[in-house]
């Protein structure tokens, strides 16, 4: 009853559009998430999310499998990101801040272990982590929200990224150490951060 | 060691990406340099805080969004659409099916396993028992469900009696099955496969009863009438049973119908999607005095779902679980009770449940494998009878963790905030 990806690939490229309608609602989720956490607002990932599924099934029947299907996706929702990017910087028509919403987005629904104040105080600290995000180049950007937000592997990034097992490695710690100093620059949020975490942000898988 | 040669394992070693003599290495150090140590906690606390975002989820027409997209491309017009668009629209009837295949699915593994356990000649009681301790679990698990579903409960609670007190039985009953089988491949020789005519039967009739509604017939053997015949039989029993009515002597098959029986029917409901758990945030402001106490057991359990928690202290929520198509008709009610504020969010489980369904059915096979295995070689009984139990401890787990998202599917959960 659940088929894998790889035969809902084959179903779609014979013209089954339902077994698409599976594959994108297994994946839309996360494909929104990486675009959300990239551009920083709902707008923009909605658009680079929908381009990321449009541009998957029409170049489906030249998906030959050699990677999963789900790393061939992040693949094609890596290069519309880092593109949509080059085009704007081209343009130079919408400033970095301009790009990230004024309220953050979706914060998980009232969540009974955190007072009023503490929600106002997480939201706050939760933005300013985003601010940070789009500071950094996209190389950067992409590497973590795939690694820390989308808890993918080293292996399953350099699958994406095409790129090697040692390139993944050295962006992974350079964009940590860049995603540090703009904490530190931004002020309070890594000092703060210590009393936050002891009371247990939800952790995405660490391995 | 220099700390810049450490600074540059600090990134790996909080993927636990480095050997282990490094890991060491980096250890020792830190243990020491208050400056490598301090870089290593910024570092850390800026991984954590990026890890600590919450999901972010497409807005909710997102996904229609994107499909009249691609329906409109002209490169890969699908052929026949408004077929593909009708059955879309159809798709609240869709999700019945689902909840039945659910069903269809452990009914043909276990039957599948039942009767590659006969060839093996292994009983498999503890099997058996560890399902019907299952079903135990779950008659307490929905127990607290208000009303009619009390019926429901007694019933599953005796079919799960039924069959642990049945299996002695059963072994006895299952050996007889077998030499009736052996006697009619005797005569029919041309089909040598001995799992197949029950997987077949039970499919059929299964499918008989999914399309009709109708209690199935037992004539189910008619076009194989040899070697499918006791199987049939024992398996339209287990029809019968699966429309409440358990009969005393098929256990085993009267088992797996339960759960059907204790989600009841409201379980199975217009879910107009597949697989997701939808979570519901409700801030309801009273028009009543504020003294006036709402029973939400009673409330909850007119639209055939329950209470999970209750606020222990001011400032805490309920959390109540209704059938997902009910949802509706509930949250009209909370209008009535007063000015409502609703935050919704749909979580789509199918992978989990994929993932869950995979493993299960992985289990199964190692389980299959192993009881053909044991039929050869008597004297490594002990051994393989040890890791028998366990893999079976495993497929009882799985099956729990299954049902779990099934019940995510199935009820929605409502977080309800009482001002």
């Amino acid at each position: 009853m659940y088929l894998p990806d790889e035969v809902l690939v084959r179903k779609t490229i014979n013209g089954d559009l339902d077994a698409f309608d599976e594959l994108v609602r297994r994946y839309e989720g996360k494909i929104y998430g990486l675009a959300y956490r990239f551009m920083g607002n709902h707008a923009d990932a909605s658009d680079l999310a929908q381009d990321t599924f449009i541009r998957v099934y029409q170049a489906l029947a030249g998906f030959r499998g050699d990677a999963s299907f789900s790393t061939w996706l992040y693949r094609i929702a890596a290069n519309i990101c880092r593109d949509e990017l080059r085009k704007r910087q081209r343009r130079r028509s919408v400033s970095i801040d301009e790009m990230i919403d004024a309220s953050p987005a979706n914060v998980p629904t009232a969540d009974g272990s955190y007072s009023p104040e503490e929600t106002v105080q997480r939201r706050e600290v939760q933005s300013q982590v985003q601010f940070c995000l789009n500071e950094l180049s996209s190389d950067h950007r992409l590497v973590l929200v795939m690694r820390e937000i989308q808890g993918l592997s080293y292996e399953e990034i350099a699958s994406a990224l095409q790129c090697s097992m040692g390139t993944v490695k050295s962006r992974i710690s350079r964009a940590r150490s860049a995603l540090k100093d703009k904490m530190i620059k931004e002020g309070e949020l890594l000092s703060s951060s210590d009393r936050l975490n002891a009371k247990g942000g939800k952790t995405n898988a660490m391995s | 060691m220099q700390c810049r040669n450490i600074c540059e394992m600090l990134s790996p070693y909080i993927d636990d990406m480095l050997e282990s003599s490094q890991v060491v290495e980096v250890e020792e150090h830190i243990a020491v340099c208050a400056a490598c140590r301090l870089e290593y906690d910024k570092l850390r606390a800026a991984v954590e805080l990026v890890r600590g975002l919450p999901e972010v989820l497409p807005p909710s027409e997102f996904h229609e969004d994107l499909l009249q997209k691609l329906q409109s491309l002209p490169a890969h017009s699908v052929t026949d659409s408004p077929t593909v668009w009708i059955r879309r629209l159809a798709w609240g009837k869709w999700s019945k099916t689902l909840a039945v295949a659910v069903v269809l699915f452990l009914t043909i593994g276990v039957t599948a396993f039942w009767y590659g356990n006969k060839e093996g000649g292994l009983p498999g009681s503890a099997f058996q028992l560890s399902v019907g301790q299952n079903i135990d679990d779950r008659g307490e698990r929905y127990g607290g469900d208000a009303g009619d579903d009390g019926r429901d409960l007694e019933t599953a609670q005796k079919t799960a009696k039924n069959a642990q007190e049945q299996t002695a039985k059963d072994t006895k009953a299952t050996e007889q099955v077998e030499t009736e089988k052996n006697a009619a491949r005797d005569q029919d020789t041309g089909q040598g496969n001995l799992a197949a005519p029950g997987v077949s039967v039970s499919n059929k009739q299964l499918a008989v009863s999914r399309e009709t509604g109708e209690e199935p017939v037992t004539a189910a053997g008619d076009d194989n009438p040899g070697s499918t015949a006791a199987g049939g039989d024992q398996v339209s029993r287990d029809l019968v049973a699966l429309e409440g009515k358990p009969v005393g002597d098929d256990s085993l098959f009267s088992m797996m119908a339960a759960p059907r029986d204790d989600l009841g029917d409201v379980a199975i409901m217009e879910n107009n999607s597949l697989p997701a758990a939808t979570e519901l945030t409700a801030t309801l402001t009273l028009n009543t005095q504020p003294n006036a106490v709402t029973d939400w057991s009673a409330t909850a359990g007119r639209y055939g779902g329950f209470v999970e928690t209750e606020p222990q202290q001011t400032g805490e929520y309920w959390v109540l679980r209704v059938p997902t198509g009910n949802v509706d008709g509930f949250i009209k009610e909370l209008n009535n009770l007063g000015q409502v504020d609703i935050q919704s969010n749909t979580r789509d489980i199918a992978v989990d449940l994929k993932r869950a369904e995979e493993r299960l059915n992985m289990l199964q096979e190692q389980e299959k494998a192993l009881v053909a295995q044991g039929a050869g070689q008597t004297e490594s009984d002990a051994v393989g009878t040890a890791e028998l139990d366990a893999l079976r401890e495993q497929i009882t787990l799985q099956q729990r963790a299954l049902e779990e998202s099934q019940k995510d599917v199935n009820f929605a959960k409502i977080n309800l905030y009482v001002k």
